[in-house]
């Protein structure tokens, strides 16, 4: 986040007799200083993208971004983290998908079937996403891929949350071809993750453990 | 590449079947005999259980990506609002002419907005926020109001307080004057009918973005959230005489002077300068001159800035639009300046040293 750094000292203080920082809080102080202008510059945003996605709730997008920014100040740190922006708008989203009660359920159930409960997919944090970088990419690449139409069934679907029928009461498709194209586009992210150089990523993902407990 | 679990190039039944899980678990509505089915799958040997691990670990990567963001923000396809007017009239002798158009228009969403005012069923819904259609009309939001309007074309304003825009829309062209304060606007495409908003002595031309203009004391924001606008001197209510000195992107804020001219063009902090958006007013060096202009609009009491050379004083802060007096009691600590309360006015002055 050089580039805020930048900005923000770019602005001129007036600032009279104020006392000097001890070297021990600096850190500290940089951290909450930071995550305080990711939450001004981002805050209406992240909002803003939380409506479109869920709605005015509840839970309300203010309260969903809230927690998100919550989020960021409970981590230890925030360095390591290449894009903190994007990474706000993952949590958000992620606990936005957690809100519905079908989504919820289902994550549950799946975990539960793989004997891996605890071990949530669900659960976002900067390790789990410095170890799944290269599929990662791989799908971001694969997604550049998709036809117009089965891209937009997969953020239908991934990231707002809906159902066959939702996708089909917005857009006036079928749920039968949104349904088919869903998988076509999964059989292409698919092929495009297994066809990169990492390991697959079930054993990425299988190889990770909790983090921030 | 892979280790074993599934040979390259290969993309057998066991993966395939995991995919389909994953859909009917993600974006269906699995019956308790579908979750039967998928145990006894899932159990029949360890290829499906790799597969479905597999399936699924790729379906929440997807939300780790850092692109996600500009993902979700991504424009959708609509489907026209179907009313139960707009049923009947299916069924009617002209539901076959209707149902073409309605062919065309789920082919081409594109030119969806250009038709949709004519749309019965639109105006059935929305007959109470919606404009005639040549006509000059203004709208004003007092102070500390934060006004929402929705023009006929779709485009929506959003009005900060004490703003007040004018609107005048013709045939060929959609013209807004932002008469004081700030506004957003959510433009709706029309591709033969650009819509321009005036501010002060500049002209902002857009034929579908979402973009923030401030007229402020002393110059003229522009903020582009979406799209692309296009800039020029205000030359008076021709398109034509729209004589572009600058265009810009997403993401770029622009000021201008009183007398239009460009003064700077930067990457645009949209969540200060479009704050108020949220009942946020937020600067980041901004002079105080500005932000006693913007409190103002949102306080009954007057606040002038005594003594001028305070004006150019840079404040970084933000504070909601109803605790205004909370940051004015505590610039005193900030800044070499002090309050005064006198019955009409609140005065901010010099701190005499």
């Amino acid at each position: 986040m050089t580039e805020q750094a930048k900005d923000s000292d770019r602005v001129v203080r007036v600032d009279f007799n104020k006392p000097a920082v001890s070297a021990q809080n600096a850190a500290e102080r940089e951290q909450e200083r930071f995550v305080e202008m990711l939450y001004r510059n981002n805050f209406a945003d992240l909002c803003r993208t939380l409506r479109r996605l869920y709605g005015s709730g509840p839970p309300e997008p203010e309260d969903l971004a809230q927690q998100a920014f919550e989020k960021m100040h409970s981590l230890k740190s925030v360095e390591h983290i290449e894009n903190p922006r994007a990474f706000l708008f993952t949590v958000a989203i992620n606990l936005g998908l957690q809100s519905i009660r079908r989504i919820k359920r289902a994550r549950a159930y799946i975990a539960e079937q793989l004997h891996r409960p605890g071990i949530g997919l669900e659960e976002i944090d900067p390790s789990r996403l410095y170890q799944g970088r290269e599929q990662i990419r791989a799908l971001e690449g694969a997604m550049a891929t998709l036809s117009q139409k089965q891209r937009e069934i997969v953020i239908r679907s991934r990231f707002h949350g809906h159902t066959y029928a939702e996708i089909a009461r917005t857009t006036g498709w079928s749920e039968a071809d949104i349904s088919r194209q869903l998988k076509a586009a999964l059989k292409i992210l698919m092929a495009a993750v297994q066809g990169d150089q990492g390991q697959p990523v079930a054993e990425n993902i299988r190889g990770e453990k909790e983090v921030g407990e | 590449m892979t280790q074993g679990h599934t040979p390259p190039g290969k993309d057998d039944e066991a993966s395939e079947a995991a995919r389909a899980w994953i859909t009917i678990f993600y974006s269906g509505e699995p019956s308790d005999d579908d979750r039967a089915r998928f145990v006894k799958w899932l159990n029949a040997n360890p290829e499906n259980k790799e597969a479905f691990a597999r399936a699924n670990a790729l379906w929440s990567n997807l939300g780790l990506s850092n692109l996600v963001a500009e993902w979700v923000n991504e424009p959708v396809t609509t489907r026209p609002v179907v009313s139960s007017r707009f049923n009947e009239m299916w069924r009617g002798p002209i539901g076959a002419i209707a149902a073409v158009a309605a062919l065309v228009l789920l082919a081409t969403p594109f030119f969806w907005p250009m038709i949709q005012p004519h749309q019965p069923e639109r105006s059935m819904a929305d007959v109470g926020k919606i404009l005639p259609s040549v006509e000059s009309q203004s709208y004003m939001s007092g102070i500390g109001e934060l006004k929402t309007v929705t023009l006929n074309d779709g485009t929506r304003i959003f009005l900060a307080a004490s703003s007040a825009v004018e609107i005048v829309y013709s045939a060929s062209v959609r013209r807004i004057k932002l008469l004081r304060g700030s506004a957003f606007f959510e433009v709706a495409h029309e591709k033969d009918r650009p819509l321009l908003v005036d501010a002060g002595a500049s002209e902002v031309m857009v034929l579908g973005t979402t973009f923030g203009v401030r007229v402020g004391p002393n110059d003229i924001q522009v903020t582009v959230s979406s799209g692309r606008v296009s800039i020029a001197k205000d030359r008076g209510d021709k398109v034509d005489s729209h004589q572009t000195i600058v265009t810009i992107d997403a993401g770029k804020h622009v000021v201008a002077d009183l007398q239009g001219e460009i003064l700077s063009v930067s990457e645009a902090d949209f969540e200060v300068t479009l704050a108020w958006l949220q009942g946020q007013l937020t600067y980041d060096g901004a002079t105080l001159a500005d932000v006693v202009a913007d409190i103002n609009r949102y306080r009954a009491k007057r606040l002038e800035i005594a003594d001028p050379a305070l004006s150019q004083l840079k404040v970084t802060a933000s504070f909601r639009v109803d605790q205004a007096d909370r940051f004015l009691a505590s610039l005193p600590s900030a800044y070499p300046v002090s309050i005064r309360e006198l019955p009409n006015q609140t005065r901010i002055e010099a701190q005499p040293r």
